[in-house]
């Protein structure tokens, strides 16, 4: 059997290990024109060999149309649900939509996580605290966009006090990364999950030496970016193989509450 | 070298032969204690991936002082025999200039294989205007400038310069994974112009929709080094669904093409690697 290295560099989809895309887009987006479709983006998670991907909206959603674009991903989510979960988008800006939206999107439209963005202000920020009761009491993964910076610090203290809700600290390796090290020891439910368009050399190596592999989580970012891209940081490191399936996919396993599931969908998509 | 520098135990073939056509060696003023940065960090860390090919600027050139740079990149390069070599242009039109008919002199009698100019770093014109003689020259002996939209996002200027010089290859870097619409026009237009990877140009079927557009021959790897892991750039265009003749231009082969074509012996062709 090849390497995980190995496979990467030859872009063979990775069919032997379960897969996890913890961070993607469904739908429009508002400076590029691409194909957003669920077939799309299924032909491109089996040419990787993602074998899950949880979607959300595009950051713009955060407005007036953000449970229309709730519903875009919900539709992904109802058509394949062996392949697609969804983060609830919600924003403190509209925060008399927060606890409405959420009821919404987990009382039947099939949603797993919910999604927070630094355009809704500080995430310490009490308009907040309605969403992290929420998740806190549910046990659900908070995926929230930062850039090693004080968002990471406020999301850390976030975690802190919900302890029952995972915090996904997005980008993590962009920005300051001391700040995400120092906060993810600190704080044993915070995830540092990986994709930004960069790929500073070493990061997940010295992630993985000071935080640890169980406490990484893969993400692709798409459809903003390649998939391929994102996950040779992750197959191209200086870490053991069992590592490299832990961030792969073994932690989201554990974060989504996920049974055993097999590496591969019984058919193809494709 | 730095201790992270090292090649797995048993060295990996890529499946097509890489050159990295975008890397920096040499000490530079941002660096963080521990990162990579000399030219025998970066062999080593293209060994890794089986990269035994690569086209570098030195850091000297893209901050401090070109001539020193270019001299210490020429000198690298004669110690490393698969390297080719980028020199950083400055404008003709200042105080002490060399005649542009000296500095191509000088650049084919060292082989090297690219310009690169940084208008913003070293305070300059890009217009053809202010430099059309160098760009005619460059265009003559088919020598590729490199330009760097990080650091001057420069779509209009880079228009006139590949319209007004068509047979000047032109190779953008920094392009960011937002920026296609910005591009699209630009490379309809200019059939000089090549569109580059590194740093950040991995937008979600990039490869796809620009090789299918233009041809993988106007699509170039580099990886960005020291600042980016030349790793992930070449997972982006190995897991793109174009067939491997694509992929083997991209990683390689439209760089190698470019640079046959050079009117002079490029330095680091010669070797097969």
């Amino acid at each position: 059997m090849s390497s995980l290295f190995e496979m990467g560099l030859a872009g063979r989809p990775l069919k032997d290990i379960f897969v996890f895309d913890t961070h993607a887009h469904g739908g429009p987006y508002h400076v590029r024109d691409l194909d957003g479709c669920m077939e799309a983006h299924l032909r491109r998670m089996d040419r990787a060999g993602v074998d899950v991907t949880c979607l959300m909206a595009y950051q713009e959603s955060g407005g007036a149309t953000l449970e229309r674009h709730n519903d875009l991903v919900s539709a992904f989510i109802n058509a394949r649900p062996d392949r697609f979960k969804g983060y609830c988008w919600i924003t403190a800006n509209y925060p008399e939509r927060i606890l409405p939206e959420l009821e919404r999107c987990f009382g039947g439209l099939g949603f797993s996580g919910i999604k927070i963005y630094t355009y809704s202000g500080s995430y310490d920020d009490l308009r907040y605290a309605p969403m992290y009761e929420f998740a806190h009491a549910r046990r659900l993964p908070i995926l929230a966009h930062t850039w090693g910076d004080d968002s990471v610090r406020q999301l850390a203290r976030m975690a802190r006090q919900y302890p029952e809700a995972a915090f996904l600290v997005a980008h993590s390796g962009a920005g300051d990364v001391a700040i995400n090290i120092e906060e993810a020891l600190r704080t044993p439910n915070l995830y540092l999950e990986l994709c930004f368009s960069g790929g500073t050399p070493w990061t997940v190596e010295r992630l993985v030496r000071e935080v640890g592999a169980d406490r990484l989580i893969w993400g692709s970012d798409a459809t903003l970016f390649g998939i391929g891209q994102q996950l040779g940081k992750v197959l191209f490191a200086d870490i053991p193989e069992d590592a490299k399936k832990q961030i792969l996919g073994g932690n989201a396993r554990r974060v989504f509450h996920m049974e055993e599931v097999p590496c591969r969908p019984s058919t193809s998509t494709r | 070298m730095t201790d992270k520098n090292r090649q797995p135990a048993q060295p990996i073939s890529a499946p097509w032969p890489i050159t990295d056509a975008w890397c920096r060696p040499g000490p530079y003023a941002a660096r963080r204690p521990g990162s990579p940065y000399s030219m025998a960090d970066l062999v080593a860390e293209h060994a890794r991936y089986g990269i035994r090919r690569r086209v570098c600027l030195h850091a000297e050139s893209r901050e401090g002082i070109v001539e020193e740079g270019n001299a210490e990149m020429s000198r690298l390069a004669a110690e490393h025999p698969c390297t080719a070599v980028i020199w950083t242009a400055l404008p003709p039109l200042r105080f002490g200039a060399d005649p542009v008919g000296a500095l191509m002199v000088r650049a084919r009698a060292a082989g090297v294989g690219m310009f690169a100019m940084f208008p913003t770093t070293f305070l300059h014109h890009l217009r053809p205007w202010a430099n059309g003689e160098l760009y005619a020259a460059m265009a003559e002996a088919r020598l590729p400038l490199a330009l760097d939209l990080g650091e001057a996002n420069l779509f209009d200027t880079i228009y006139e310069i590949a319209s007004a010089h068509p047979a000047l290859p032109l190779v953008l870097w920094g392009v960011m994974y937002t920026h296609e619409r910005l591009l699209i026009p630009l490379m309809d237009l200019c059939p000089n112009v090549h569109l580059g990877l590194a740093p950040r140009f991995v937008s979600c079927d990039g490869i796809e929709n620009f090789t299918g557009r233009y041809g993988a021959r106007r699509v170039i790897y580099g990886s960005g080094w020291p600042g980016q892991a030349p790793g992930p750039l070449i997972a982006h265009v190995a897991y793109a669904e174009v067939d491997d003749q694509v992929k083997g231009l991209i990683l390689g082969g439209s760089v190698r093409e470019l640079l046959q074509n050079v009117a002079w012996p490029v330095h680091g062709l010669e070797v097969q690697s």
